[in-house]
């Protein structure tokens, strides 16, 4: 124990591990469960140890397998802990961690476009590019999810919610688009006055994705 | 001083009947002038379709689509709007302006990449890749009132110069400096005529052609002319040059398109060139102003030499006039006469227009759609509606050859509806209302109320999954198949299974049946008897929530479909199943937009969860199973394998035949029959089914293929249909069946495992 303990020692100061070169910035928002093939986690070591640090002589010959597991544990753990949550604003295509058929590319542009449309002045610009969304793929559940965002700021809970329970049937790949409709339909129950129906729905959303 | 007497006297009365007719003529200028000048037809668009990387473009048949947009195909590269050119595997389409509801789009040269047909790249100059383009929409049709004149207003600042000069060249020279009547034209004229002792030569100036326009016949005579020389000389008075010019480039006739005459010279841009005015060049702005005179002998369509003659006569007054100079002139001489396509499209959905009006006219008057130049912009894919139209034409065409009988009566011919429906958006795609519009413009998709039967069976099986979550219920329980009656509301029913025409096609019927066996075989008694244990009025309640909005009373034959609904209905619910139990409610309209690009109504998209998800995907999953060894195996053997789902429905008496299914995008609805009381004597695997799959084969070919999404609540398990229980390798047969979680069967069969039953004991 004695051991493996001086080792994780010498290693963590000569591996001193900094969130900040982790990269690409953009992917600094994915969850590992929804990281995308091109980007995704990596992490570089060396290069940012503290100065004035005295490192230990390591016997390297002595350094064991097992300590290797347990320093990768040590460091997928504090990468976790580091890791920020996924927000809304993510890039839509990241979320898919294989290629998306070429209509499914296609109508998630547009309904990134209209994400971009999203405000009071524009809402029926957005709603114009949704729809043109989900002609070309209608089984694109951002398009929905995005649908019932513009029909909550509008004040209409019920037809949101009728968006949003298609975005559940096919955010089933997607736990935190999926849970943030679920948190979206919550806070449509809640407005509509039924309190224990938006608090299931919060709850349903927490089970999901516990870190929303 | 008798005679000047009699000479003050005449010119006293005719004085005066000169001023109060002068003031009638007024009147009737004025009253002309003040108010909206013409009747601007409405349009009805289909959707737009977008172009993609990664598109396959046999899918969307792209070179008939540009066909029917009016696009030219060109073997030099292009140069102008509604042009194509294809070159290899490189397509290059001038795309043309179109005012679309929120913004104006204007034109530029498009550029595909394609390879094994799929687009590849598609950008607007070289490294400049775009994601996505937006083929225009297509005319389908016009509301027009009592004439058929197709108008696009313009504003005289619109209009280029050089158009004006060229109309006031060769039809005027002297506009700006006569009064509305030019003498020396009048002159010239008269004394022409009188030589030929025939009406040969007009010496009309610019406002008295449009007097005789506006408030005069064609017919050439000297009291029209006396009448016209008079109205021209008010309008000038009251009205300024500009005001008349307008009025002038607006009414003007420029050729025609079909029985639609092309009216003003903004709409005659767009038919001849497919251009707004501003981008027309100088040899097309002597060209449109030479038609003026004569649009059925200078149209370029009918005659291009003639056209091109009648154009550099046009640039030949321009530079008589001084509004061109030499080498102005010269340049445009050289210009090749380029015109594009001429498109006269039929319309190929007029039971969906009957449809869009009908729902149009709920909030505008039938004069407002006839004349105010409103823009509808539809759900319908014209691709879709061709291939409904060829579909239902071919089969049933096919029925009556085959099936003599169909063509006994002159009276009543068979008939046939189809309509087609994105489920997810309820977006209407194609829709045919009966066989032949200019014989029948009953629209039988939301006019004819006929009797669904079996098409219900699904909806009661659909109850029966929604009961205790799920849990209740699953497809590999038994029912009893023995007859049996029911006493209700004092009135005995007793359902019997299907009998076939022929005695010899009737096959032994099992004692009990899983309900898969009876919703693939479409069996009656077992259905019923499902039916009265859930209860007839949930069963009724469910049918409602689908969609269907016809009365449904709680009746037991209701389970059987004895209740008259419309295809849409049918349509309707299905999208239901289609769409994991979410109810689309069907648009035909998107948008309309007035003249000024003003939204005046917007239809979007209404959802609404009415049933689990669970529940319709068990229904999918054993709708599947008809169209694989059910009763409507049929689709497989046209040759259609797709992941679909569907259910034949066949009525009391053979008078109805059915047959609505489903892919994961799309639902189509098919029936055949005679609208009176008739037997058509064909189940509906016979007659609707070819019809459905017709048209699936090429809806879907080309296209991306997905299976029906499995809800995280379902589970499958290899079942022994002997036992129902789970199958091992010892039993002889095993199917997958899909169950709700936690209803799956937990024991092995043990019906062909003797040995693991002997373990257990």
């Amino acid at each position: 124990m004695y051991t493996i303990y001086r080792y994780l020692k010498n290693i963590a100061k000569l591996f001193y591990i900094s969130p900040w070169v982790l990269s690409p910035k953009d992917n600094l928002h994915r969850p590992s469960s929804l990281r995308s093939g091109r980007g995704g986690w990596s992490l570089s070591f060396g290069a940012t140890q503290p100065n004035n640090t005295f490192i230990y002589p390591i016997r390297w010959s002595s350094i064991t397998i097992n300590s290797f597991i347990i320093i990768f544990c040590l460091a997928s753990t504090s990468c976790s802990f580091l890791k920020p949550r996924p927000t809304t604003d993510d890039p839509l295509l990241d979320f898919y961690s294989t290629e998306p058929a070429a209509h499914t590319r296609a109508s998630l542009r547009l309904t990134e476009k209209a994400r971009t449309q999203i405000s009071p002045t524009t809402y029926t610009t957005a709603i114009d590019t949704l729809n043109k969304a989900l002609t070309i793929d209608p089984q694109n559940p951002f398009a929905y999810y995005f649908l019932a965002w513009i029909y909550y700021e509008k004040d209409d809970y019920k037809k949101s919610n009728g968006f949003l329970e298609k975005a559940k049937q096919l955010f089933s790949p997607f736990p935190f688009w999926k849970a943030k409709s679920y948190e979206l339909s919550s806070l449509n129950w809640e407005k509509l006055g039924d309190k224990k129906r938006a608090h299931a729905q919060l709850k349903k959303a927490k089970e999901i994705y516990p870190n929303l | 001083m008798k005679f000047l007497k009699i000479f003050i006297v005449l010119s006293l009365i005719l004085g005066t009947i000169l001023f109060f007719y002068t003031q009638y003529l007024s009147h009737i200028v004025t009253e002309k002038f003040s108010g909206p000048k013409w009747d601007l037809p409405s349009k009805v668009y289909s959707d737009a379709l977008q172009l993609y990387p990664g598109l396959d473009i046999r899918s969307v048949h792209l070179k008939e689509k540009l066909d029917r947009l009016g696009y030219q195909e060109v073997s030099d590269p292009v140069s102008r709007p509604s042009e194509y050119h294809v070159e290899g595997e490189q397509w290059a389409i001038y795309l043309n302006d179109f005012s679309y509801p929120l913004k104006k789009f204007t034109g530029f040269p498009l550029f595909l990449d394609i390879e094994d047909s799929v687009i590849t790249k598609l950008y607007q100059k070289k490294d400049e890749e775009i994601p996505l383009a937006e083929l225009e929409p297509e005319l389908i049709t016009e509301f027009f009132g009592s004439s058929r004149e197709d108008r696009q207003l313009v504003k005289l600042e619109e209009v280029p110069p050089n158009l004006l000069n060229a109309i006031i060249s060769v039809e005027d020279a002297r506009f700006l400096e006569h009064s509305g009547v030019d003498p020396k034209g009048i002159f010239r004229a008269f004394f022409t005529n009188l030589k030929n002792l025939s009406i040969v030569q007009g010496g009309s100036t610019i406002t008295q052609q449009l007097v005789k326009n506006f408030f005069l016949t064609q017919k050439r005579s000297y009291i029209r002319k006396l009448n016209e020389a008079l109205m021209a000389l008010i309008v000038e008075s009251r009205y300024s040059k500009d005001a008349i010019l307008e009025a002038y480039v607006n009414e003007v006739y420029m050729g025609q398109r079909g029985s639609t005459g092309i009216y003003g010279i903004a709409e005659a841009s767009k038919f001849y060139f497919s251009k707004s005015l501003e981008k027309l060049s100088l040899s097309e702005c002597a060209l449109l102003a030479g038609i003026i005179r004569g649009p059925g002998v200078f149209s370029p369509f009918k005659n291009k030499s003639l056209a091109t003659k009648r154009r550099n006569v046009v640039l030949r007054k321009m530079l008589e006039t001084n509004t061109l100079i030499q080498s102005e002139y010269e340049e445009a001489l050289k210009d090749p006469l380029k015109v594009k396509k001429f498109l006269s499209p039929p319309n190929i959905a007029p039971y969906f227009v009957d449809f869009v009006k009908m729902e149009l006219l709920e909030s505008y008057s039938e004069k407002v759609l006839n004349t105010q130049g409103l823009k509808i912009f539809t759900t319908l894919d014209p691709l879709l509606q061709i291939f409904a139209n060829q579909a239902m034409a071919v089969s049933l065409k096919h029925l009556e050859a085959n099936f003599p009988h169909l063509k006994d009566s002159s009276e009543d011919i068979l008939q046939g509806a189809f309509m087609a429906i994105q489920p997810q958006t309820g977006f209407i795609r194609a829709l045919i209302g009966g066989r032949n519009y200019t014989e029948s413009q009953f629209n039988r998709i939301t006019q004819a109320h006929r009797q669904p039967g079996s098409l219900f069976k699904p909806f009661v099986f659909l109850t029966a999954f929604s009961i205790d979550h799920g849990k209740k219920y699953k497809l590999t329980d038994i029912l009893s198949n023995e007859p049996f009656t029911l006493t209700y509301d004092k009135q005995v029913w007793e359902p019997t299974n299907y009998v076939p025409l022929h005695p010899d096609e009737k096959e032994e019927e099992k004692e009990t049946v899983t309900l898969r066996e009876t919703l693939e075989q479409s069996i009656n008694i077992p259905t019923a008897r499902l039916a009265s244990e859930i209860g007839f009025k949930k069963v009724a309640q469910m049918i409602k929530k689908l969609g269907i909005q016809s009365p449904m009373p709680a009746i037991p034959s209701l389970a059987l479909g004895s209740k008259e609904v419309t295809p849409l209905e049918i349509a309707t619910a299905y999208s239901v199943l289609a769409n994991g139990g979410i109810r689309a409610t069907p648009i035909s309209i998107k948008q309309v937009v007035d003249p000024e690009g003003n939204v005046l109504e917007r239809r979007s998209i209404e959802v609404e969860k009415v049933a689990s998800e669970e529940a319709t995907y068990l229904i999918t999953y054993a709708l599947e199973g008809v169209l694989n060894s059910g009763t409507g195996r049929g689709v497989k053997l046209f040759g259609f394998t797709k992941p679909a789902a569907g259910k034949t429905g066949t009525t009391n008496e053979y008078m109805d035949a059915w047959f609505s299914g489903y892919t994961p995008d799309l639902v189509g609805v098919a029936w055949v029959g005679y609208d009176k009381e008739k037997k058509v004597g064909l189940t509906g695997a016979q007659a609707a089914l070819p019809i459905w799959t017709r048209f699936m084969l090429k809806a879907t070919e080309y296209k991306p293929e997905h299976d029906f999404l499995v809800p995280e609540d379902i589970v499958f398990a290899t079942i022994d249909p002997e036992s129902g229980e789970l199958a091992s390798k010892k039993c002889p047969g095993s199917f997958k069946e899909a169950f709700m979680k936690g209803t799956e069967p937990k024991r092995v069969c043990e019906l062909h495992n003797p040995k693991k039953k002997k373990k257990k004991k």
